[in-house]
């Protein structure tokens, strides 16, 4: 629609261009083949007209045949020029003149037809009578001619000021269009990119969406026609992803299932025979039995982490939020690290502002500090520290959790909050983990509203930050 | 024509001073001496005022302000000695000529005219 209204604009001033220079072409063409050779006629009507009078008085004055034959040939060359005269002339004015100047030439030839007829006979005439009338012709006709002229004369006048006239609108009108063109570029342009521009900006959020897990197909963009065709085309493929996901959480909270019992059946089993109601157990034996007991436990761990996460993606958890302080839950927490911090020589520190009471539901929350600070009692190594402070924040209420770790190098720290990725840490041995930790922090964080999020230096630990909104 | 026919009257009557000045007319006007002529003419017309050969005095001095190689040619003055010839001598031999003469020395001056007035009307269509 911009590109014809466009097109339809640079047409317009194309033909009205066209059709003022074709108006310009054809008063030019008038007046160099009008006016002007009227004019130039003019010069030569009245050469021929002086001419013819000469002839005509010489002849009245010596009676020589040579000068009636120059009469007759100025007077042909008179009317051939008069002829060309009234065929070229275009203006009513002009052929009126020109054909009074026929009229009263042909009466002047007639008279002196008739004086050298008496002349020829030798008889006796007033001579002053017809050289009186013959004058009076002859200066009728000059003042014919001078009248044609000044009418030509006028007509060029009256041309150019319509030439000018005809260059001025249209200067105007191309100026207007020229304008009005350029408006409608500009006006057109903007409108084109913004009708690009913005569909992509909002297909580049809903990609943003998607990348961090939300997949509702609700991308409604109709036009342009190919941008409207993608975001269906992103629609269903939003539709499949969410589809997959379903299936996938679906899958590992039956698995969970399926898996914790017999797991469980294991870890009982083997503390049975680890306490000797299965009979005498040997070292060897005993070695064996815990390792089998230790490895069942961590992946009970595993299985656990599974099916909360996967009712946490499914939105199955049942939230109970009240009114509660932040502090007793840091605490409570600590508390439960102790006694792996002693056996792994981790001096704890804690700082606890003064903070409101917040919105939460206290067992997830206690599962978030459990995660970061276990985390970080788990990268730091032996003779490190751990700091947890409490205090405002913009905007809510923040808990950081700082560790003397190996840190997280910059490119991994966006990609830790996802499920199944554990940090590739600076310096430091692969360390046995579920990699759903953070996601599971990063989940419950969220639908308390808040925000969590990690700063690290390399070889110089790391923070971990969680910023829970305070309700007004 | 004119200049034999002034030559054999002058032959014809050739007994005082007037006939022997107007001997002298002709061959001055044939080398061009018009100045020379025109005083050998007057002092004819001094001696024969109102008898010949004043006459051929006078029609001779006609000529020689006619004459085309006379750089003071006046065809005006040429006119008047003809006429005089006409008028003061009638029964002049020369009178018919002289007539000829004035009448075409008038149509050549009346031809000028027209010239002039024309030249004269065209300035005036140029302004």
């Amino acid at each position: 629609m911009g590109y014809l209204l466009l097109l339809i604009l640079s047409m317009s001033a194309s033909f009205y261009a066209i059709f003022q220079l074709g108006r310009i072409r054809d008063v030019i063409h008038s007046i160099i083949l009008v006016d002007t050779s009227i004019v130039d006629i003019h010069k030569n009507l009245t050469d021929a007209l002086l001419s013819e009078t000469r002839y005509e008085k010489k002849f009245v004055i010596m009676n020589d045949p040579a000068l009636y034959d120059g009469f007759v040939g100025a007077n042909r060359e008179f009317e051939d020029l008069l002829g060309q005269a009234v065929a070229r002339a275009d203006s009513p004015e002009v052929k009126a003149v020109l054909n009074g100047i026929e009229d009263l030439h042909y009466e002047y030839r007639a008279l002196f037809e008739e004086e050298a007829g008496l002349l020829r006979a030798g008889q006796r005439y007033s001579a002053g009578w017809y050289a009186e009338v013959k004058d009076r012709f002859i200066n009728g006709l000059f003042e014919d001619l001078a009248q044609v002229r000044s009418l030509s004369q006028l007509n060029i006048v009256k041309k150019i000021t319509s030439l000018n006239r005809a260059g001025a609108s249209a200067t105007n009108a191309g100026m207007i269009i020229t304008a009005a063109a350029l408006v409608a570029g500009i006006v057109i342009s903007i409108l084109i990119t913004r009708s690009i521009t913005v569909p992509l900006a909002r297909m580049r959020k809903k990609t943003a969406e998607i990348g961090s897990g939300v997949y509702e197909a609700d991308l409604e963009l109709t036009s342009p026609p190919e941008i409207g065709a993608l975001a269906q085309a992103f629609n269903f493929m939003s539709t499949k992803l969410k589809e997959v996901d379903t299936m996938k959480s679906d899958f590992y909270a039956l698995m969970s299932h399926e898996l914790r019992t017999p797991l469980t059946s294991i870890k009982e089993g083997t503390n049975l025979f680890l306490e000797g109601h299965g009979g005498p157990v040997t070292e060897k034996q005993k070695r064996l039995l815990t390792i089998i007991a230790e490895e069942s436990n961590r992946l009970i761990d595993l299985v656990n982490s599974l099916m909360d996460l996967s009712k946490l993606e499914a939105g199955m958890v049942p939230y109970h939020f009240i009114e509660a302080d932040l502090p007793p839950l840091v605490a409570r927490a600590i508390v439960e690290v102790v006694p792996l911090a002693e056996a792994k020589q981790i001096r704890i520190t804690k700082d606890i502002g003064e903070v409101p009471r917040i919105h939460l539901d206290p067992e997830r929350i206690l599962q978030v500090l459990r995660n970061l600070i276990g985390n970080a009692l788990k990268f730091t190594p032996s003779g490190g520290s751990v700091s947890i402070t409490v205090g405002r924040r913009e905007g809510g209420v923040g808990m950081s959790v700082t560790d003397t770790g190996p840190g997280i190098p910059k490119e991994h720290q966006a990609a830790i909050f996802d499920k199944f990725r554990q940090a590739t840490l600076v310096g430091a041995v692969k360390i046995a983990g579920t990699g759903l930790g953070l996601a599971i922090v990063k989940h419950i964080v969220q639908d308390h509203g808040g925000t969590v999020w990690v700063e690290s230096e390399a070889r110089q630990g790391s923070t971990f930050t969680v910023v829970l909104p305070v309700r007004s | 024509m004119a200049l034999s026919a002034c030559s054999s009257v002058g032959t014809l009557f050739d007994g005082g001073g007037a006939n022997a000045h107007l001997a002298q007319v002709e061959p001055l006007m044939v080398q061009h001496d018009f100045e020379g002529a025109l005083r050998e003419g007057q002092e004819v017309l001094a001696l024969s005022p109102k008898s010949p050969p004043g006459d051929e005095a006078l029609f001779d001095m006609a000529l020689v302000f006619a004459h085309y190689a006379n750089p003071k040619k006046d065809y005006r003055r040429s006119i008047g000695l003809f006429s005089r010839v006409v008028k003061e001598f009638p029964r002049s031999p020369r009178v018919e000529e002289a007539k000829i003469w004035i009448g075409v020395l008038e149509s050549i001056e009346k031809a000028k005219q027209v010239d002039a007035d024309i030249e004269e009307r065209k300035k005036g269509l140029v302004k």
